[in-house]
């Protein structure tokens, strides 16, 4: 004997399927999509969605002003690179972008909400792929401890004054378009003039040593390249990467982490190999 | 009607230990009890488990793998994984059962990983790979009960110590993919282990504790095998999907050992064919490699997406016949599940689901009984989930609660063939943590 439902539930079940069986096709399973999933930003709180919209301001601005260094392979080398840099990082809200400017000196920014430029003179600085992702990982700290955006006072609306920034991220009309237009120049003059401050940059160090290690790289690669860096700047005397506190107190700090923490101590690979493949350099 | 077979080993232990005194007699229900007799114990999966088990036509997570692999192919994502963990509570209460006067109870509770499940694409498809714990007992239990009313000789003290483990898992790899844009297949190949140990020490003291009867069982089975899921997941007109999906354990290796002892009261004059005899110790050995026998399994669902905020789902799930073999054998039974899903906000859903989880034992009868029928109880669920989202992640909470009455045989029937059932509740509750995380 069958437990349970009844035959003539079955019957009905039946006739059910029959049913959609003569309905008309669908093409796809779009309607699978939950709330969560269609909405995207919208379950970022108000901040955070200030903040990408931000930062996509400031990199439109980036962009204006630097070319994009057209090289698709080395591009994707470096979103696979940042990628999991982030992934390891502590705000997976973000989505991350990763970019090559075209320009032979050697630094690197990111804004708010995680779009990261490098340059290509910055990766001709790196000799394998850990202390590329070490300049990567220290852009992405900023990112993650929001720098610009504490600097800035940037807010979602439900924390917007009159003194804020933010009514202007969600608002139309000259008025807010010249106060967006103002805080964009501020983030940039901080980015390619002054500079984070000292503090900032030395907590962005720390954050990315450990963010290297977390990840699998080499956690001294950025002493490294910090080393090579003022080393060449020493020796042609240029002013591009002056928006960053002196070399010698940076690497002086991270010693100091590297002692406290036993980064040392790690053996973590700096994978010189596929960098080498990559960016087509002879071993 | 169906009985242990007198000439399986089991079902040998169960006619051996018959000793005098009735209260001991509750090593008769002391056996694989919510395993053996239903198919729906703990549902699988946050998202599932909150729907009351109605996912055959959704499973477009993780825990698709287990329910319906070919719906793995709609998820919205590329990589995903997910993991559960529960606290399921049972308790099994036999009315009445000592002396008329005291309830039996039976506690079970254990904390254990019931899913993880894992996939991202391959080829055109995808494949993933899963663990599922399908029933999970741990019954620890040390009870005296004092001055037995209706027993002769008059029982002073009962003492009954009682451990029982029950796990059973499936685990491995998966694959899905499109057919066509309506149609999509999928199979999980799992591996099947179960394993099971149970002691039951029992002393029994007659004559204000002057004498007493001493039993003890030691019962164990390890089971493995493979268990093929097969699945289809059609879209025959927007808004809806339909799931089937198939599956069987195929047992390949199993061993049963069980291990009988008692001494007998001195004062009590025993049968010559019982097992306990006075101031003599009587030892019972058993082993087997007899396999159980499982059912097919016939998983139906249909879903209903009418909004990207409410999702509706319901499911039959036909479990077959089965022979006797290292068990009695067991009825079909089809059991439903009805669920749905609700977003409050981009951030917060909630899920609510009905369930049944029929008995596979026929209704017990009263008369012309010979041996010890298994117990009979039908019990329906509730389930109640909320769910918090973020970008890439998904933090679960929610709980399942399971209820049904019905009729058990603790004793064996009298000379005349009346069985003297008594009223059986169980009663279960597992509450569940969950994160999935796609990237």
């Amino acid at each position: 004997m069958e437990r349970g439902l009844t035959k003539t539930t079955l019957s009905l079940i039946h006739l059910l399927l029959l049913t959609l069986l003569c309905s008309a096709p669908v093409l796809a399973n779009e309607f699978r999509t939950r709330l969560h999933q269609a909405v995207g930003e919208k379950t970022l709180s108000e901040d955070v969605i200030a903040e990408i919209r931000f930062g996509r301001q400031v990199a439109a601005r980036i962009l204006g002003r630097e070319k994009l260094y057209s090289d698709e392979a080395l591009t994707h080398y470096i979103n696979l690179i940042g990628t999991a840099l982030a992934l390891h990082s502590s705000r997976n809200e973000l989505e991350y972008h990763f970019a090559v400017l075209d320009k032979s000196y050697a630094n690197a920014y990111s804004t708010p909400g995680g779009y990261v430029f490098i340059t290509k003179g910055a990766i001709d600085m790196a000799q394998d792929e850990a202390e590329l992702a070490a300049v990567l990982a220290h852009e992405v700290a900023h990112v993650t401890h929001r720098h610009i955006v504490k600097d800035l006072n940037i807010h979602g609306t439900e924390r917007a004054n009159l003194s804020g920034l933010t009514r202007i991220l969600g608002a139309f009309g000259d008025t807010t378009r010249v106060a967006l237009s103002k805080t964009v120049d501020k983030a940039m003059s901080i980015l390619f003039n002054t500079g984070y401050n000292t503090r900032e940059e030395l907590e962005a160090d720390q954050t990315a040593t450990l963010l290297l290690a977390e990840t699998g790289y080499d956690p001294t690669a950025l002493k490294r390249y910090l080393q090579r860096l003022a080393t060449a700047m020493q020796a042609s005397h240029g002013n591009e990467t002056q928006t960053h506190p002196p070399s010698a107190e940076r690497q002086q700090a991270l010693d100091t982490l590297y002692a406290a923490e036993g980064l040392d101590r790690l053996s973590f690979p700096t994978v010189r190999a596929r960098f080498n493949k990559v960016t087509g350099r002879t071993p | 009607m169906k009985m242990h077979d007198a000439h399986h080993p089991i079902a040998v232990f169960h006619y051996l230990i018959l000793p005098l005194f009735i209260v001991a007699m509750l090593l008769c229900s002391a056996g694989p009890k919510a395993d053996e007799y239903h198919y729906n114990n703990i549902l699988i999966g946050d998202r599932a488990a909150g729907m009351g088990g109605a996912y055959t036509g959704v499973s477009d997570d993780p825990a698709g793998l287990y329910y319906n692999p070919a719906g793995i192919v709609y998820a919205i994502g590329s990589n995903i994984s997910g993991s559960m963990n529960a606290l399921h509570q049972t308790n099994t209460t036999y009315k009445g059962a000592l002396g008329g006067t005291y309830n039996w109870q039976r506690k079970s509770s254990v904390l254990f990983p019931n899913y993880f499940g894992v996939f991202q694409p391959l080829g055109k498809g995808k494949v993933g790979f899963s663990y599922a714990v399908l029933d999970s007992i741990l019954e620890d239990q040390d009870q005296t009960f004092k001055n037995i009313p209706g027993t002769s000789p008059a029982v002073s003290t009962f003492i009954i110590n009682f451990n029982n483990q029950d796990s059973t898992y499936n685990v491995g790899p998966s694959y899905a993919a499109d057919i066509n844009d309506k149609l999509s297949a999928g199979i999980s190949l799992y591996y099947h282990i179960r394993t099971q140990e149970r002691i039951n020490n029992q002393i029994t003291y007659v004559l204000s504790d002057t004498d007493y009867e001493w039993t003890n069982q030691y019962f164990h089975t390890e089971e493995s095998g493979l268990r093929p899921v097969f699945g289809l997941m059609w879209t025959p007109r927007d808004k809806i999907a339909v799931g089937l999906s198939l599956s069987k354990t195929f047992i390949y290796s199993s061993s049963t050992e069980v291990q009988n002892s008692c001494i007998g009261a001195s004062t009590v004059t025993y049968s010559s064919s019982s097992f306990c005899q006075s101031d003599v110790l009587n030892r019972a050995d058993y082993k087997s490699d007899k396999k159980k026998a499982y059912p097919l399994q016939l998983r139906t669902g249909i879903a209903y997406f009418p909004n990207e905020r409410l999702l509706l789902s319901g499911d039959l799930a036909y479990n077959s016949a089965t022979d006797a073999s290292l068990v009695a054998a067991r009825e079909a039974v089809l059991n439903f599940a009805l669920g749905a899903e609700y977003y409050l906000n981009p951030q917060w859903a909630v899920r609510g689901g009905v369930y049944s989880n029929y008995a596979n034992t026929p209704e017990l009868r009263t008369t012309g009984v010979s041996g010890i029928q298994p117990e009979h109880v039908d019990m329906y669920g509730l389930s109640l989930s909320l769910s918090q989202f973020s970008r890439n992640s998904i933090l679960t909470f929610g709980f399942t609660f399971m209820n049904g009455d019905g009729k058990a045989q603790l004793f064996a029937p009298d000379m005349s063939g009346n069985a003297g059932l008594h009223d059986v509740n169980i009663s279960t509750l597992t509450m569940f943590l969950s994160a999935t995380y796609s990237y």
